[in-house]
């Protein structure tokens, strides 16, 4: 008896696993094609040279030197320190204005739905075609921005892009105006799922709103507000179409970013085995960004 | 002691309008935009900005639209490789995310932390492999080079098992008590569930291949074949420094983006914001 | 359990990759319909009996300005090679567009121009370049009597590419300019004249000079002025960064930023600013420029003004030279892969001999030794002479002028990149001068150690 139920239970569980494998089938086999293969064959590209013009008959072990000619890439330094500031400005800033403006819109005004749409439309729009926009804005000398700023009474304006001091602010403001579209939403839905008697609760404790603020919206937002960061700082370290269009990397390698450089070296210079080197500092990068934020959110894990 | 009331129809009125204020600041790049297209070269800079032109040229449309440009043909690329990646992504998410949050299968855990580690891998690195490997089976020039990697996508599988895993495990019991398979629980009882969910998808791979820059650039050399970005890139490139035609050429390739999402934007917002919960 | 699943992945990624290859067959069938595409194979017609050879160039010159005419005059005389042309921006990722074409097994050209020794250098040495010496032979073009066996430099004996056109370089002004401010038309100058002149042409907000940051930088073409044969190099193989032309260049040019004769390096980048716009939207008075701006000097409906445009010579390094910074381009080579090279060869010799003429009007000069000059001003000006001071571009046109060549190309692109780089340092106030030449020379050395170790 016992026998015929653990063989029937046997079979089901066979055709469970079967059914299992078969419906992530076509999904493995894209991922493994398209994510994990290069990704093997880039990890065999950081100990070899390939000018790939040649073919793979052009390629030679490289052994180390990949790895030890980061150490001498004085650019590398430049874009690493560039990524970090970028990444580090542009997410704060965006979260907090997105915040900011979620929770006035969410109670505070009419045409509600108008308003964040309007706020959401940056963020669905083409970088590139943003970024063709803002660098006729941002023209240092006659541009609207510019020529905006003299009126006011600032006499010298920045250079904008044609500045290494300013030219990587002018993309961080650029790129967190896309964004706050994005936190903006987000948030908002979080700000639904507050419950309201936790304000009246508060309301009758003799809370402002200030302190309501701090002591129930903030932590009560902590789900989407990790969402966010992990999501945006993954972007952002990544961050490509901007500089491309706009400033190459430049001037003076103000504007010079890991993935920017990245793609110079690969299709530029075709250094493919450097350029796969480079990758892979991006991910480590990228991942023990990411590893500390889970550490330090452990608690909110079970959203994942 | 008089407490000002924040929620008093006055304090809503004025807090709103100087909402929609900031919100014309944040349009103003877009609006700047439009009315440069119709400007011509000598009057882009003129400053008080001239909202309204003085006079409405089409000429840069023309330029534009016309046949040196193929934005038609930017627009049908751009249009055909976003549905088919849409509803590939679709297909192939749905799919495995019911698989791994509904059925118990071997290494099934494993598996999908594999999966939930590639999401951090930056897209550089990928990019020189996959272009070899393209090149090797003849799909460096092809649509299907920027199709095929975004219908395999994990964060597409990674939102829909999260979805599926808020269904209660009972519908899947239920359905197999009624002897129904594996196929048809998934498409007669989950699929219409998840509604919500694949709005999402939908929405967020729809506004990544539409936008997608990085490997059009790349891959694609032909200019018929062109994506609306890519395209957009070529004719600045061609056309440096004629700043009203960069600014019609970057309305044509924007408004219309714009419009749709004016109008779906329920779909849009609840699409963005579903993914942030459960 | 886990050979299975291995098992599985194989048998998958099997199955994919046929699907994979079934559906870039059918996708590259898409794409032969599409005004591009075109298989680099012979194609046999309808009809059955001729075949048809279809060849693919591709050139940087939009088809609009000469290469839509050209590729109309071959094929309505050669039904049998129908050409077709596709043209790429001569930028740096129109290079990588040109480099992966070339590679590609599906669409590579047959033909296909590069400009500048640079571009062709990579190309040839990663045997891109079909060895060209046996094909001439077979159609019997003569290199000599056309273009001139010292004009073209070989390769191991061997020639992988024919220059199709002679560009010179010559300074543009505007002449009213010129006239309030003066000042005689300048015949034999050097640079310092030029930066003296650019100081004098500076009138409220208009410059006096442009000149294109950072692909014609004064650093370069004074060294390349004072060392026309292989200027990157010294006899030591090392980098000629560290002579004195360099320096003279660097200051020249920051002297022209500094009396504000010039708009700012990062701005002239940032804005993407182009000479001829500067010259003919009236933003500068005086550029530097070439034959090749010829098409821009008649483009009146696109650059509408009221001066005419005046021709200066090549300024010198010292006076009485005739250098002149420009020379043999349009490098025109065959794809080592193309299944078509003598029908290649053959487009090739036709377009040398008569097929560029349709080019002139654009403002190319055909490499062509028996071209009629004046015949070519009069396909230049076209009916533009109240716009254009003839005489003056007769007389540049007319010098005898030295070229500069380009034997080697150790590091060669590497080593324009640093020369850039650190200029722009300088140029900009981040590096003062002789810490430039000490990190200019010493990076250079090093690239070029690195590449031939």
């Amino acid at each position: 008896m016992l026998n015929k139920a653990t063989a029937r239970l046997f079979r089901e569980d066979m055709k469970e696993n079967i059914a299992g494998y078969l419906f992530i089938l076509p999904n493995l086999l894209g991922v493994f094609f398209f994510i994990v293969l290069p990704l093997l064959f880039s990890l065999y590209l950081v100990f070899m040279d390939w000018d790939y013009l040649k073919g793979f008959g052009g390629l030679t072990f490289a052994g180390l030197d990949n790895i030890i000619r980061m150490a001498k890439d004085e650019y590398l330094a430049r874009a690493l320190i560039n990524n970090a500031i970028f990444t580090a400005v542009t997410v704060p800033l965006a979260m907090v204005m997105g915040l900011m403006l979620a929770v006035v819109i969410n109670r505070f005004v009419y045409l509600k739905n108008m308003l964040r749409t309007i706020f959401f439309l940056p963020y669905v729009s083409s970088l590139v075609a943003v970024s063709i926009v803002w660098s006729v804005l941002y023209n240092s000398r006659s541009g609207p921005i510019n020529s905006f700023l003299r009126d006011i009474g600032i006499e010298n304006p920045p250079g904008w892009l044609a500045s290494p001091q300013w030219a990587l602010i002018a993309i961080i403001i650029l790129v967190a105006w896309t964004y706050i579209g994005y936190t903006l939403v987000l948030y908002m839905a979080g700000l639904q799922g507050i419950p309201k008697d936790l304000y009246e609760a508060a309301s009758i404790d003799g809370a402002n709103r200030t302190t309501q603020f701090f002591k129930i919206t903030v932590p009560m937002l902590k789900p989407t507000s990790f969402l966010i960061a992990i999501t945006l700082i993954i972007s952002t370290f990544q961050v490509f179409a901007v500089i491309n269009v706009m400033t190459q990397g430049g001037p003076l390698n103000s504007t010079m970013v890991m993935a920017y450089h990245i793609y110079l070296q690969a299709f530029q210079y075709y250094k493919m085995g450097y350029a796969a080197t480079l990758s892979w500092l991006l991910f480590c990068m990228i991942f023990i960004v990411t590893l500390v934020q889970w550490r330090s959110q452990k608690k909110w894990q079970q959203h994942f | 002691m008089t407490k000002l009331r924040l929620n008093s129809m006055f304090v809503k009125t004025v807090i709103t309008s100087a909402m929609l204020l900031l919100a014309v600041v944040i349009l103003s790049p877009f609006l700047w935009m439009l009315s440069a297209s119709f400007k011509i070269q000598a009057d882009v800079f003129n400053y008080p900005i001239e909202w309204i032109p003085k006079t409405f040229n089409l000429r840069n449309y023309a330029t534009v639209w016309g046949e040196k440009y193929q934005f038609a043909q930017y627009y049908w690329n751009t249009i055909k490789i976003t549905v088919i990646t849409v509803i590939g992504s679709l297909l192939t998410s749905s799919l495995a995310g019911f698989a791994f949050a509904k059925l118990k299968f071997k290494g099934r855990d494993v598996l999908f932390l594999l999966y939930l580690a590639t999401m951090i891998i930056p897209s550089q690195i990928l990019l020189v492999p996959r272009f070899i490997v393209f090149d090797y089976v003849g799909l460096v020039n092809t649509h299907l080079s920027i199709i095929l990697p975004g219908i395999f996508s994990v964060i597409g599988t990674f939102l829909m098992r999260q979805f599926f895993m808020t269904i209660p495990g009972e519908l899947l019991e239920a359905g197999k008590v009624d002897g129904a398979g594996y196929w048809r629980i998934y498409w007669q009882i989950f699929i219409p569930l998840a509604k919500p969910a694949l709005v999402s998808l939908l929405i967020l791979t729809f506004t990544w291949t539409w936008n997608e820059y990085e490997n059009p650039l790349i891959f694609l050399r032909d200019t018929s074949l062109y994506t609306l970005p890519l395209g957009l890139t070529n004719f600045v490139d061609e056309n440096g420094t004629d700043y009203t035609l960069m600014m019609a050429a970057s309305v044509s390739a924007l408004v219309p983006l714009i419009l749709i999402v004016a109008f779906f934007q329920k779909w849009f917002v609840e699409g963005i914001s579903n993914t942030g919960l459960k | 359990m886990r050979k299975s699943m291995l098992l599985m992945m194989l048998v998958g990624v099997l199955a994919l990759s046929t699907i994979l290859s079934a559906c870039s067959s059918s996708g590259n069938g898409k794409t032969n319909t599409g005004s591009n595409g075109s298989g680099t194979k012979e194609q046999t017609t309808e009809n059955g009996t001729d075949k048809v050879v279809k060849l693919k160039i591709w050139g940087g010159v939009p088809e609009e300005s000469g290469p839509g005419d050209v590729v109309a005059n071959w094929n309505a005389n050669n039904p049998g090679i129908q050409v077709e042309y596709v043209r790429y921006v001569n930028d740096d990722s129109g290079n990588t567009k040109l480099d992966t074409a070339l590679i590609s097994s599906t669409d590579a050209p047959d033909i296909f121009i590069s400009y500048g020794e640079t571009y062709f250098n990579r190309r040839m040495h990663a045997g891109m370049t079909a060895s060209m010496d046996e094909l001439i032979q077979k159609t019997g073009f003569d290199v000599e009597a056309v273009i001139g066996e010292d004009n073209v430099i070989k390769h191991d004996g061997q020639i992988f590419y024919l220059p199709a056109m002679k560009q010179i370089a010559m300074v543009l002004m505007n002449q009213s300019a010129l006239t309030s401010a003066g000042e005689e038309l300048p015949v034999d100058w050097t640079w310092d004249d030029y930066v003296a002149l650019a100081g004098k042409l500076t009138t409220g907000n208009v410059f006096g000079s442009f000149i294109e940051a950072p692909g014609e930088i004064l650093p370069k073409i004074l060294l390349t002025l004072s060392q026309p044969q292989d200027s990157y190099y010294d006899a030591d193989g090392l980098s000629s960064f560290g002579s004195a032309a360099v320096e003279k260049g660097m200051q020249l040019q920051k002297q022209l930023y500094d009396e504000k004769s010039m708009i700012s390096w990062p701005e002239s980048i940032s804005n993407n600013l182009k000479p001829y716009s500067e010259l003919f939207t009236g933003q500068a008075n005086m550029i530097l420029g070439g034959t090749h701006l010829m098409r821009y000097v008649k483009n009146t409906e696109e650059f509408p003004r009221d001066f005419k445009v005046a021709f200066a010579p090549n300024p010198q390094f010292e006076k009485g030279g005739n250098v002149n910074i420009a020379g043999f381009n349009d490098l025109m080579s065959i794809n080592s892969k193309s299944a078509n090279k003598e029908e290649a060869m053959s487009f090739i010799s036709w377009y040398l001999t008569e097929g560029n003429t349709a080019m002139i009007p654009g403002g190319r000069i055909p490499t062509n030794k028996q071209a009629d000059m004046d015949k070519l001003v009069e396909l230049f000006v076209g009916e533009a002479e109240d716009l254009i001071d003839v005489e003056s571009l007769k007389q540049v046109l007319s010098i005898d002028y030295v070229f500069p060549k380009q034997v080697k190309s150790v590091a060669y692109a590497e080593l324009t990149k640093i020369l850039s780089e650190e200029s722009e340092k300088y140029m900009m106030n981040a590096q003062p001068l002789d810490k430039t030449m000490e990190r200019v020379k010493a990076r250079a050395d090093q690239a070029i150690q690195a590449e031939s170790k």
